[in-house]
């Protein structure tokens, strides 16, 4: 075995190699995730992680499929994060006053801006909100786009707000009432509801396995 | 009784104002534009903040004081009357009593919501 | 390096001018174009907070100390540390914060801020009604087409005039809105309940004192013989349901439709 670090899961402390991820080095111990983890791969938020370092105080939050171990490092696993998911109809939404309704508590940002140094993304979180408040949808869902909603900026702000939730609601106000509408889409659209493709489809539906292998790769090639 | 003494302790430490100042020349009342709507008079108040009575905690008039600072401006004795309404709001809050509930259900009924108006209130009812 | 006029000042918006107010933006912004005065957004801000925080809470001064950070910065590049409000409010917020927090206070929330450079304390918080007075009233004068004479009741609230250590004018007896509205050919009615507030927030929680206050001021100003009621503060406006920005019937007196 090569070099190895201690790491300290939900108090207890444990030796393992480095340059694993958080993920392998909790599964190297021994646990195995039921929840909280996802695409291993750092796109869908599954596998939060919150931690502190030996002689720091900050706490930290990243992927645990992403974040390499540290020594000293005290961590343990957020596999869900509780947020109230509000019914609305995007097409009924579409000025900051609408958004307020839905979810009021956005007047409540401090700019204290505790989300933003949370955010494993590196995404400026305080700024989505503010935006929101100030109504500028479109800034707030150009900032929000990398968003993976793992839910650590909602889990960590004093005023309780849930951003992820905010943000993919002005993101879907955003593309529905304010992008431009691609023509190529609709026509393209149009084509597939006018039937243009179906009996492709219908040709793909009916080949054998070893066929549909052989085509797949030859559009890999 | 120890923790009806603490109020104006508390009351002292969260708004900086020496409540013992006051000599009940009541001006901060007749000077307030939202009595009517209160159970006790702002000197009323401070008299019970002074004697650290736990009524003042179960009063509205806290919560109808919307710190327009007529009190204060005018108050001999140089008490910020509207700091003592914002910390006995605070020393509520901070025991528990909010008026959460009752704002965002109204907000969510609202035709019209300046930012201004959610700002303000959620700062002045909630912790 | 931008080209700038004589009149020139970095300017603070506030959301609710960016949103439900946004017609006191506009007719702001149009004035201002007609009167060769510069208003420069700055480039990032934040929430004001809406009111003054009174507790020992400093966490609530946030996002005030913030934009007076972008402030100082952004005050560099253009050469002035005045920073201009028009909502009553955020003047009130951010001037109590720019003349009044505590040294400590400060240091602490610089302190706590680690992720922004420390405020130093040299921004001058005005108010739009200030700028339009340093820029001479009798000036504005040449710029009125015709005297309207319309009977207006300037409504100052609570905000513009207390704590009287930021206040725009006297806080008992202001004359400011008077005399704009004069030199702008309007026929000013000052009036009893002017300086009273209209209730601020309580109306989110439906407190009939906003209903009842609403009556009285109104009524107070048509006593008077007033027309129209004119305001700085959205809430007012909100509150009041009868009144307009006084930007707007600036906008109006100074032919603004006319200037395009």
């Amino acid at each position: 075995m090569g070099k190895t670090v201690r790491i300290y899961v939900m108090g207890r402390e444990y030796e393992v190699p480095e340059g694993l991820t958080i993920m392998k080095a909790l599964e190297y111990v021994g646990y195995r995730y039921i929840r909280g983890a996802g695409c291993r791969a750092g796109f869908c938020g599954a596998c939060t992680t919150v931690y502190r370092k030996n002689g720091d105080y900050k706490l930290y939050s990243g992927l645990a499929c992403q974040t390499t171990v540290e020594d000293g490092m005290y961590l343990v696993q957020i596999p869900f994060v509780p947020a109230e998911k509000p019914k609305y109809e995007v097409s009924e939404i579409k000025d900051v006053e609408d958004i307020l309704r839905v979810y009021p508590e956005i007047a409540r940002c401090l700019s204290c801006n505790t989300c933003t140094k949370s955010c494993p993304q590196g995404l400026e979180t305080m700024d989505v909100i503010q935006s929101i408040l100030r109504g500028d949808i479109k800034r707030a869902a150009e900032l929000s786009f990398d968003c993976i909603q793992c839910g650590i900026c909602s889990m960590r702000c004093p005023a309780e707000i849930t951003h992820y939730h905010v943000a993919q609601l002005v993101r879907r106000v955003y593309g529905k009432h304010y992008l431009k509408k691609s023509k190529e889409l609709e026509r393209r659209i149009k084509e597939i509801e006018e039937g243009k493709y179906q009996e492709e489809i219908e040709r793909l539906m009916k080949l054998p396995r070893e066929e549909l292998e052989r085509l797949y790769k030859e559009i890999r090639r | 009784m120890n923790s009806v003494k603490e109020i104006a302790k508390e009351v002292k430490l969260i708004s900086g104002q020496n409540v013992f100042a006051c000599y009940q020349c009541g001006r901060c009342s007749s000077a307030c534009p939202m009595t009517e709507e209160m159970d006790l008079l702002p000197n009323q108040i401070i008299r019970l903040v002074q004697m650290s009575d736990d009524a003042v905690l179960s009063s509205v008039t806290p919560w109808i004081c919307a710190s327009c600072l007529d009190c204060t401006i005018r108050c001999p004795r140089g008490i910020d009357v509207a700091k003592v309404m914002e910390a006995i709001r605070q020393l509520s809050i901070r025991r528990g009593i909010e008026k959460r509930e009752e704002l965002v259900r109204n907000f969510k009924e609202m035709d019209e919501l300046p930012q201004i108006l959610l700002v303000s209130a959620f700062r002045k009812y909630t912790g | 390096m931008i080209l700038l006029g004589k009149y020139r000042y970095m300017y603070y918006p506030g959301c609710t001018l960016k949103g439900w107010a946004k017609d006191l933006e506009t007719s702001t912004l149009k004035v201002c174009e007609i009167l060769g005065i510069d208003l420069i957004e700055l480039d990032r801000w934040y929430c004001c907070g809406g009111v003054f925080e009174l507790s020992d809470n400093l966490m609530r001064h946030l996002g005030a100390v913030r934009s007076l950070i972008k402030a100082e910065e952004k005050s560099k590049e253009i050469g002035t540390g005045d920073l201009v409000t028009i909502c009553s409010m955020c003047y009130n917020v951010l001037g109590r914060i720019s003349f009044q927090l505590k040294k400590e206070d400060i240091e602490k929330i610089n302190f706590f801020m680690d992720d922004e450079k420390d405020y130093s304390g040299k921004i001058r918080v005005k108010h739009f009604l200030e700028v339009l007075k340093e820029y001479g009233f009798n000036k504005i004068r040449n710029y009125v087409d015709e005297q309207m004479g319309i009977k207006v009741a300037p409504y100052y609230g609570c905000t513009l005039l207390r704590p009287e250590e930021i206040g725009i004018d006297d806080s008992q007896k202001p004359r400011i809105m008077e005399e704009l509205l004069e030199a702008i050919g309007m026929d000013p009615v000052s009036f009893p309940m002017q300086t009273v507030c209209c209730g601020s927030y309580n109306s989110a929680r439906g407190i009939k004192a906003v209903e009842t206050l609403r009556k009285k001021i109104l009524e107070s100003a048509k006593r008077e013989g007033a027309e129209l009621i004119v305001t700085s503060c959205p809430l007012c406006k909100y509150n009041l349901k009868e009144a307009m920005y006084f930007t707007e019937l600036m906008e109006m007196a100074l032919g603004g439709a006319r200037h395009g």
